[in-house]
């Protein structure tokens, strides 16, 4: 026997809804689902009813949502207008920082490949570099928009909460452009400029160019380093690989940096220059970590995940500090 | 002890209090386009259950908001509902069946008059 229609939405909905909104909308919703099922099977309209199940469906899943963003925009009362100000701040800050530091990283490129191989399709050079900079300009621009926007200010837990969400949100995009989209974007940019190239000196343009360790997609990095080959190459293939799945994260262990020193009263350029001093540092372990690894001093692992741990460790260090420091202003 | 010109700090307090208790009480009922409709319609036909009130729309409603729209007009104080006995048909869950309020009928008039009132005269 079939169960009702309804029986399974109200189930879930049961596990996800309080019960104010399983009386008040969802059980009015499944009774009448329920009897609009039936009068249409009593008057043998088969195709009706079906198309009564899939609507009641559709209802369902638009309810949830409705219900879902009501929650959203209830928490979100609890919110100061002084939140508002100080959470709009910092993302109009890291924007404009973001899309500076890409277009900083996209000049450098763009000026090594001849002029002539891009001022016909700039728009495409556009495509193939942006990817490259992205996961780079995100950790610096975010980082100096929350510097910036919450400089001298005790940041509320609400703020606090929304500015790492936004980092997580960063971090899991630059995750997907790193193991994925940069890959690809690499070698079309090569196989172009390439192409480019061979044809202003009559060369043949349809040699494969083969896939170096920055044009590997994550899986084929997997790949390769399963595969046994010689130790050098195998632990530089090893680095590329945890570094795809380390780096994206910069962009939330800066913030957390960030967030630990934005109550500090020092004037705007030293928090500027902390910003910067902070990513190179984060850089430079980054690069002493290569090392090391390439060399087999450290593993790979550790070596990729080292700027992450270091930044986490002295954000919460310096937290620590900046609590006692406020505690003890206050006693 | 405070000076002649200057109230005591209790009683700015006490103000104050007065002042925000009285600002959140008399707060002026709002409609939306879907509560107004809904409104109507209840005081048209009386009682109505919420795909009742789909049908009667003209697709003014959708079944996926009227439920969440009703909840919030109960709420409001605009609707009250009443469960009707459960039947076979509905699976043992009994149908909720929603009729408007003193206060609704009350928001719905003001606000039809004030939309009437504010309406340009081409619009009319």
């Amino acid at each position: 026997m079939t169960p009702p229609p309804g029986d399974r939405l109200r189930a879930i909905a049961m596990r996800v809804c309080d019960g104010k909104t399983i009386e008040r909308v969802i059980d009015p919703m499944v009774a009448d689902l329920r009897i609009e099922h039936h009068n249409a099977l009593t008057l043998g309209q088969l195709w009706k009813s079906r198309w009564i199940r899939f609507a009641g469906c559709l209802t369902f899943i638009q309810v949830l949502v409705i219900c879902g963003c009501q929650r959203v925009l209830q928490r979100a009362e609890g919110w100061t207008a002084d939140d508002h100000r100080a959470l709009g701040r910092t993302i109009g800050i890291s924007t404009v920082a973001i899309v500076a530091a890409t277009l900083l990283l996209l000049a450098a490129p763009m000026r090594i490949v001849p002029v002539r191989a891009y001022t016909s399709d700039w728009w495409r050079m556009l495509a193939y570099l942006t990817p490259q900079a992205i996961p780079l300009a995100l950790p610096v621009g975010f980082t100096l928009g929350i510097l910036w926007g919450l400089r001298r200010r005790a940041v509320s837990r609400h703020v606090k909460t929304a500015v790492l969400t936004l980092a997580i949100i960063c971090s899991l995009g630059s995750f997907g452009t790193m193991a994925w989209i940069r890959p690809a974007a690499n070698q079309a940019f090569r196989e172009f400029t390439f192409s480019r190239i061979a044809r202003d000196r009559n060369a043949p343009t349809d040699t494969a160019l083969p896939r170096g360790t920055n044009e590997l997609t994550l899986a084929e990095l997997r790949q390769r380093m399963d595969s046994p080959h010689a130790h050098h190459i195998d632990r530089n293939i090893a680095f590329t690989y945890h570094m795809v799945w380390a780096l994206p994260w910069a962009t939330l262990a800066l913030a957390l940096f960030a967030l630990s020193i934005n109550s500090w009263h020092i004037r705007s350029i030293s928090l500027a220059v902390i910003g910067f001093s902070t990513y190179l540092g984060y850089y430079l372990v980054l690069v002493a970590g290569r090392t090391y690894a390439l060399d087999g001093t450290l593993p790979a692992f550790v070596a990729a995940w080292l700027p992450n741990i270091v930044c986490a460790a002295s954000s919460a260090a310096l937290a620590k500090v900046s609590s006692t420091q406020t505690n003890v202003g206050l006693a | 002890m405070f000076a002649a010109s200057q109230p005591p700090l209790l009683i700015i307090s006490l103000t104050t209090c007065k002042i925000s208790d009285v600002s959140t009480s008399l707060r002026v009922p709002t409609l939306s386009g879907k509560e107004s409709v809904i409104l109507e319609l209840l005081v048209r036909d009386g009682e109505l259950y919420g795909l009742q009130l789909v049908a009667a729309s003209k697709r003014r409603l959708k079944r996926g908001t009227v439920y969440v729209t009703l909840g919030r007009m109960e709420d409001k104080g605009y609707v009250t509902s009443r469960l009707e006995d459960p039947s076979p048909e509905s699976g043992g869950l009994p149908r909720r069946v929603y009729r408007p309020t003193a206060l609704g009928r009350r928001v719905l008039m003001a606000w039809t008059d004030v939309v009437r009132r504010l309406m340009p005269e081409f619009g009319r």
